[in-house]
This record gives C-alpha cells, structure tokens and sequence, in this order.
C-alpha cells in the first residue's frame, strides 16, 4: 500500500498535513523549552562545568541507569520500562515523518533489521510499562496519589499507549514486515491483516497523539523529559549539606571575613537563585517521594519539599513577562515559599536523598534564611513565635559562642578532674562542641568518650575554652556571618595549637569542621565521628572487642548516616544491631532537630521526634543508642512524651560501661583464685 | 536638624570571667563590648535624628583597639565615628576635659551618653561634662519623646518625673524600655570598612590613679532550710546576718 504521507486527503496530501501539525505541536513545544530555558538562565550564577568525568558517570548512572529512580522498586521499574522504551523508539518518529525514507535510504541495509527489532523492543516495554503505571494509578492507587487528580497523568498514559498500539498496525501495514525483526508487527500482519483503513487511521491517530504529548510536555511534570537530563548532569557534585560561602575567591577558596565585599545576602527574589537551583523547578516529576520522607511535612508544619520546587516553576511561569524583562516582580520568592515552610525545615535532606533526579531542595530554603537573617532582619507574624528562641540563641552564639549563652570560659569544665591535655597539642583533639560542653546530660557523653580514648593509650587533648560552637547552627539558620566568624576563629585556633585529627561526638560538628571547614582552610585536618574511632581502635585491638547487645537498636543521626555516610561504626562499635528501626540508615528519619530547629519553638502537635519516637518504639528494644546529643536529647524528650521506658545511650557510653564491665570481670577473675586456695 | 553626639565606651564583656593578677585586673583574654548602657544612648541618638534630621556622631576615647565599638555603633547607623586617641588610664577629671574639648569642636547640640559604664560604674562622665559646658543635663532617663522638644522621663524620689529639656543638653540613658536596634551583616560590613576619624590632643595629667585592684570577697555558700522548724532559725538569720528584717 501507499505510505499514508503519499496519500491526499481530500485537496491536502498528506506530507502537508504532517508538517502543518508538527509546525504547531512542535513550534509550541519548542517555544516553551526556549522559554523555560530563559527563565532558568536569568538565574544567578554557579560554576557547574567542572569534574566532567564523573559528571558523565553520573549521567550514564542516575539518568541512562535510572540509579536512584529505581530506589522505588515497583514506581521505579514502570518508569524504567517506560524510559528505555521511548529512548529504542525515539528514532522511529523520523522514519515514520519521512515515510520511511530514514530507514531505507539512511540506514545501511546490515543496520535495518536489528533497529527494526529496538524499535519494536521500545514499543512494546513502553506498552507494558504504561499499563503497569495505568494499573498502579487505578487499581492499587498509593496513598500519596489518593485524592488528587490523576486526569493530567492517566491522559499522558493513554497517549503513550495510543502510541505504542497504533505503531503495530502501522508496522504491519508496511510492505514486507519481518517476522524476524519485528515479530509483533508481523504478527498482527498475520492475524488480522489491517485493511488499509484502518493502517491510515492508525497511521495519523500515531502522529496526532504525539504532536499532543508534544503539546503537553512543557506544560506537565512531563518536562522532566526534558530537564531531567540537565539536572543530573550539572547536579552537586560537593558532598551533601555542604552549604556555599558568601563568596569564593578566584582560588575557589571562601573570600575570608576581612576580605569580604557584597552587598546582599541570600536569597529574596527569584534571580537570587542559581540556574541550577532554578532548573530543578522545571525537571521534577511531581513523584512526591520527597514529601513522603520529609519530617516536616510528616509533622504537618506547611513545608512540603515538592512544593517548594513546584513553587520555582510556577513563579517563573506567573511572572514570566517581568522576569525576562529584567524587572523585579511584586512578590518576591520568599513570600511564595512562605516564611513559615522556610523556617520548618530540619535540613535532614531526606528529600534530597530520596529525589530521583537530583533535585536539591535545601538551598533554596537556606538561602532565604540567609536573606531573612542577615538583610532582612523582619520576620512574618507566623514564624515570630517560631523564632524569638533563635534569635536569643544567634545573640548567645555571637557573645559566648554557645547556643545556650552560658559564659565561654565555661566550656573545658566537663573535663575537671580528668587527666586530658588542655589547649596544647596531642594527636587526637577532642572536639566537644556546644552540647556536650555545657547540657549535663551530654557532658558525661565527653566524658565517657575520653576514657575511652585513654584507655586505648591515645594522646587526647581537649580545647577547652579555646574550643568555640562549630557553627552548624548559625549555618543553617541563615547566619552565614557569624558561621564564618566561629569558623576563623576555630581555625585560627586549630593552627595555633597544631591541630591534626579532630573526634567529634556531635555529627554536625563532625560534617561542618570535616567538609565544610575546609573552603575555609584547615585542608589537611582530618575529623571523624567518635564512633570511627572507636570502631577503628577496637578493630586494632586497642580496645577490646564489643559485646553483642540484642536488646539494643540505633537511631541513625542525618549528619552522620545520609549526609556523612557512615552506617556501619556506630553499628560495629557496639557490637552490632539486631533489631533495626524500620527507617534506618540512609533512609532514617531525622529526630527533628537538625537545621538549628533544636533552637525553635515547636506546635505540641507537630512534634518530629513524637513521631520518631514511636518508630523507635516500635522496635522492641530496651536501648536506643545515639550518635548525636541533639538526637539525645531528642529521643529522650519523644519517648518519654509517648510514655516509653526505653532508655537512649550514646555509642561512647555503651562502649565505656563495657569497658567498665570487662575490667570489672578481669579484676574478679583475677580475685577468684586467692580465694578458693584460701 | 540636630548635631547629636553619643558617647561611647569599650569594656570588658560583662559576661566574662575576671582575673586580677599581680594587683591588677587582666584584661588580655576578655573580650571587648560597647558598654551596655551606652547602648541606649546610641539608639535613643538614633531615633533623635530619625525625629528631628541631623547626624549622630559617636565618640570615644582610647586606643586603636577601641575603634570596634565605634564600629559597632556604625553598623546600626550612626553617621560619623570619632576616636580620641589616647592609651593612657585617666582619671574622671582628665577623662571629661578631654571629651569636652573634641565635644566643642565637633559642635555637638546635644549629647546622649550611658548613665554609667559597665566596668567602672562612676557615672560621672555626663554630669561632669554639661558643668564643664554649662549645658543642661539629665541623667537615668528611662525613655525620650522629640514632640518639638525633648521630653524625657527620669526617675525621681518614688516615682518618676517627665522633664521637658531644652537644647543644647547632656542626657544620661538608663534601660527603661528601649528597644535597642541589632545591625544586620550589611550594616556590619560596610561599618567594617568605614573610617574612624582620631584626634589626638593633649590630655592633661590625672590626679587620681588606680593603686590596685581586688576580687570581692569569695560568697559564701548558700544555707536551705525545709520544715516549719526550721521558720525561727530562718527568720533569725534573715535579721541578724542579712539584716532584711
Ligand atoms: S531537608 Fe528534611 S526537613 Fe528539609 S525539606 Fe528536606 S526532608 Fe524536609
Ligand atoms: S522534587 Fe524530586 S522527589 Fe520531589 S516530587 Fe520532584 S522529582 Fe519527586
Ligand atoms: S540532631 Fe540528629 S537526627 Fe536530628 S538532624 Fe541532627 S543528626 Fe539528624
């Protein structure tokens, strides 16, 4: 038969058709893109054109190897179905706009067979897929999915499958269809041999749905197809929860304090954000497993990190006309966001973590922090309440440089009494931070993590009051300021005295001195967590080997397990964990106080660590250890607000009263004989 | 239009542990703040201009180091920052001359300062300085209204008393209920970079000086009391050694 492009329709022939409908779906397809694109690039800049290797890795990994989209098994594997399919048979959408010339006079004969086969390959998985993701939409509805309408994702999947099915009749409309290259074509050939009718209809219902899909993609979270590509490959590269200085020098080095010269800080209006901050906006599917994991939102607080990037794109495309005009929109970004989701969020980067396409949704909230903190200084009558104890807490970080505002010279006191170097060098600084130099309860933490540390013969020293907050929390509230302030001050000290490895019991100072420290300087400090140490030591030998608790379980601190990507030493340091708590490891679910929230006021309803508490409840266990004294404090305040008798330890404390128990039953081995001889 | 002058002063961080060695206080690893009261003197200097127009100018009198309060006053706004160079320790008398000879030539109309410093706690650069003026002056005002005039509120015996002063004047700041205003990192910044204007002049010789100093006497531990039995023995405590009844 004719090819369908061949034939007229009446006075039009069919080539014409097809290009008038591809110059519309396609003109207003590719008018979008370029509009997206401009309202992306209007971003402020940010070097992203470094390390190509392992972006393109990551590329071939996260986006061609669907990495982290396969993170949802079921969800996953349906879009993989779906993704690989249309890459096999994007190309066939040229043969069929050529009426097959770019098979048969483009291709090599060798070549055409088995692209035929890709081809049909492609058509059919993404059959499968859509049914599957029909299927799961319909039928076995998530709950995420529950309620909301799923009119604009069913059509797009009816269209993929419009596609997919009218490819079959056309490919068996086609002269001398293979049954070794494309067997369900020449199956369908065979058994119900298309009349030319309905090779036709099929032909242009094909090119119709596609030229809507057109339509409809930069209109939908289907401009992921799009973007998603872009977001991975330019994605940060950094280790994750590694905040950006106020300025880098042209070494790549943050601008130090005395050298600083600029004019605003953070975050206000929407060109504030980087391009790439921006582009995020544009590639996110609406998949919504951000919000799943999101403890702020679990909590019912009004942040929900999707819409955050929801909010990007659809304030860009509602000022679209000032904002390529240069000029600064009404409402400014902050006012989108809103200052109450801004100031919810424990930057625990679950969402992060969980986003399937390397979205970053932290900066954008931290960034305005840094805006409201540091320029703006006014906050909405919604957060007042939230905040007033930060601000007391940024005034005692500035004159104490202590959250709690107890005096500075204050700070080595934990340690009286015990023989530990003060102030001078030694091999090991231990680095107490904030909590454990002044909260009773973390104190005897430090203390324990000493003796531990002497009883493996090390050379321990402390700062005492030389030691000043890491920073961590007027990081993350916005006060970037005086983060780098206590970070030169702390750096300066750690030249002074020579400082080569740091232990930090607390994972935010271990994050913030280990990688963020050192845009600062300090390159070649080494910091690890305590219970790297410990771990280390007993592996060794140096301390002897952990007991096996089964009635332990461990609560997986952010800073330490997602963002610092240590899972195994705390496990290990304590003998290892039997009973999980069902949200562990990189999945585990912040206590609620990272972000500098510790320093917040919370609603009673909305409280993370209650619903923390719970899971960890749930576990059985008699103990909950801890790597964190904010998690301590925390997980103590959660489970006894559920009325739990579970008691919570951290890693040194359990490691230093096996210790006590081990030395306890040498001495009365050791005693035993004398007596029976006696 | 106002040319308003505050006075300011640099001392040791009223949170900070204090060490006397040998027979002097050691002030080497404390921290320097804008003493507390003077505070309220900058920001009630502010909202003068902001009532009125004119220029703030903060004035303070010691050496380099002392630059950091001006700078502090800077970051929340106040015009120009005046350094009277001078390292020396001076008594209240050499202190008040100097101040005052600066004050004339920057043609200050009126004057705010702190009610006292936190370290020395004397008072008396206020007062001191409207005699050697001649200028009217007020101390403790607890807070400052600019309808056409100024009218502050002090306190008096009992009670307090609303004065309506006239320019040019001295007035001394108490807490009362100012709210001070913080900097933000921009007005930090730029204050950063501003420059202080030093004046050196000669200072005459003080005719008191500081023989040493002491630390107060150790507290002595607190004593508690549970039980009814206890009420005679507290409440003769409370007469004869604490002598509040
Ligand atoms: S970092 Fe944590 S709290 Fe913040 S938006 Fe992401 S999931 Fe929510
Ligand atoms: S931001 Fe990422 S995780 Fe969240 S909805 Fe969008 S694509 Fe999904
Ligand atoms: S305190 Fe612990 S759980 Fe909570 S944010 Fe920090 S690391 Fe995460």
């Amino acid at each position: 038969m004719e090819h369908p492009l061949s034939m007229s329709y009446g006075p039009l022939p069919g080539w014409l058709l097809l290009l008038v409908l591809g110059a519309i779906s396609g003109g207003f397809f590719l008018y979008q893109v370029v509009k997206a694109s401009r309202l992306v690039l209007i971003g402020a800049p940010d070097n992203r054109f470094d390390n190509w290797g392992a972006r393109i890795k990551e590329v071939i990994t996260g986006w061609l190897g669907q990495k982290r989209v396969l993170e949802d098994r079921i969800a996953g594997g349906i879009h993989v179905l779906m993704f690989w399919g249309f890459l096999m048979l994007s190309t066939d959408m040229f043969d069929l706009a050529t009426a097959n010339w770019f098979s048969h006079n483009l291709l090599p004969d060798v070549v055409r067979g088995p692209w035929n086969l890709i081809v049909e390959t492609g058509y059919t998985i993404a059959l499968i897929g859509c049914c599957a993701a029909l299927l799961r939409r319909v039928v076995f509805t998530p709950e995420k999915l529950k309620g909301k309408s799923q009119l604009e994702g069913n059509f797009i999947l009816v269209l993929i499958m419009t596609i997919t099915l009218t490819s079959f009749v056309v490919e068996a409309g086609e002269a001398g269809v293979s049954s070794t290259w494309e067997p369900i074509g020449a199956w369908v050939a065979d058994t119900m041999s298309p009349s030319t009718l309905l090779v036709v209809a099929s032909y242009w219902m094909h090119m119709l749905a596609i030229s809507t899909f057109l339509f409809l993609i930069p209109l939908s979270k289907h401009m992921h197809l799009v973007m998603a590509f872009p977001n991975v490959f330019f994605h940060d590269m950094r280790p994750m929860a590694t905040m950006e200085p106020l300025a880098r020098g042209e070494d790549g080095k943050a601008v130090l304090l005395d050298d600083l010269d600029i004019e605003s800080f953070g975050t206000v209006n929407y060109t504030d954000l980087t391009w790439r901050n921006l582009i995020d906006g544009w590639a996110c599917t609406s998949c919504a497993r951000c919000q799943d994991v999101c403890p702020a939102f679990q909590s019912g607080k009004s942040l929900n990190p999707m819409q955050i990037i929801h909010d990007v794109r659809h304030y860009a495309n509602d000022n679209s006309t000032a904002l390529m005009a240069g000029e600064t929109p009404a409402q400014d970004i902050i006012a989108r966001f809103g200052e109450e989701a801004i100031w919810a969020c424990t930057t625990c980067h679950a969402c992060v973590e969980a986003c399937p396409i390397y979205i970053d949704h932290v900066p954008k909230l931290t960034d305005a922090r840094r805006h409201l903190m540091m320029e703006r200084m006014e906050f909405d009558e919604s957060v007042e309440e939230t905040i007033a104890p930060l601000m007391a807490t940024i005034e005692n970080l500035e004159s104490d440089s202590n959250p709690y505002g107890l005096p500075a010279h204050e700070r080595g006191d934990w340690a009286e009494g015990l023989d530990v170097k003060v102030a001078e060098p030694a091999e090991y600084i231990y680095f107490a931070g904030c909590a454990a130099s002044f909260d009773e309860r973390n104190k005897k933490v430090a203390r324990d993590t000493i003796s531990v540390m002497k009883e493996a013969g090390l050379d321990v020293g402390i700062l005492g009051m030389q030691e000043g907050c890491s920073g961590d929390s007027a990081r993350r509230a916005g006060n970037e300021y005086l983060f780098q302030m206590l970070a030169e001050t702390n750096l300066a000290t750690f030249e002074e005295i020579g400082v080569k490895k740091i232990v930090a019991s607390c994972p935010h100072c271990f994050h913030t001195l280990g990688k963020e420290y050192k845009d600062y300087g300090g390159e070649d400090i080494e910091v690890m967590h305590h219970s790297q140490l410990i771990n280390h030591l007993q592996q060794e030998g140096k301390l002897p080997d952990p007991k096996h608790d089964p009635s332990v379980t461990f609560h997986d601190p952010c800073y330490l397990g997602r963002i610092g990507g240590e899972l195994d030493a705390p496990r290990n340091a304590i003998g290892g964990v039997d009973v999980e708590i069902e949200r562990h490891g990189k999945q585990s679910f912040c206590c609620g106080a990272g972000g500098a929230q510790m320093w917040m006021e919370e609603d009673a309803d909305q409280r993370v660590n209650v619903i923390r508490a719970k899971e960890i409840a749930e576990t059985g266990a008699e103990t909950v250890a801890v790597g964190c004294p904010f998690c301590s404090t925390m997980v103590s305040d959660g489970l006894s607000a559920i009325d739990s008798k579970m008691e919570v330890k951290d890693i040194a404390e359990i490691v230093w009263e096996q210790i006590k128990a081990n030395d306890a039953a040498i001495e009365a081995k050791k005693a035993a004989p004398v007596q029976t001889e006696a | 239009m106002a040319n308003i002058v505050v006075l300011v002063k640099q001392v040791p961080d009223t949170n900070a542990k204090i060490v006397v060695s040998g027979d002097r206080v050691d002030l080497s690893a404390v921290k320097k703040v804008m003493s507390p009261y003077d505070e309220f003197a900058v920001e009630t200097a502010l909202q003068h201009r902001e009532a009125t127009g004119g220029e703030v100018t903060a004035l303070t009198l010691g050496g380099a180091g002392a630059d950091k309060v001006l700078k502090d006053a800077k970051a929340i706004g106040v015009d120009h920052i005046v350094r009277i160079d001078s390292e020396a320790e001076l008594d209240s008398n050499a202190l008040q001359t100097a101040i005052t000879s600066v004050l004339s030539e920057l043609g200050a109309e009126v004057i705010y300062c702190g009610k006292s410093a936190a370290d020395s706690g004397a008072g008396s650069t206020g007062p001191g300085i409207a005699e050697r003026l001649g200028w009217a002056s007020v101390s403790n005002v607890t807070s400052v209204a600019f309808d056409g005039g100024i009218t502050v509120v002090a306190p008096s015996e009992g009670g307090n008393a609303r004065i309506s002063v006239s320019m040019p004047a001295v007035i001394s700041c108490d807490k009362g209920n100012i709210k001070v205003r913080k900097p933000n990192v921009k007005g930090i910044m730029q204050a950063k970079k501003a420059k202080v204007d030093v004046k050196s002049i000669s200072v005459q010789a003080s005719s008191v000086a500081v023989v040493s100093h002491s630390m107060p006497p150790a507290k002595p531990a607190g004593k508690s009391y549970e039980g009814g039995a206890a009420a005679a023995e507290v409440a003769r405590l409370l007469r004869d050694e604490a002598n509040v009844i």
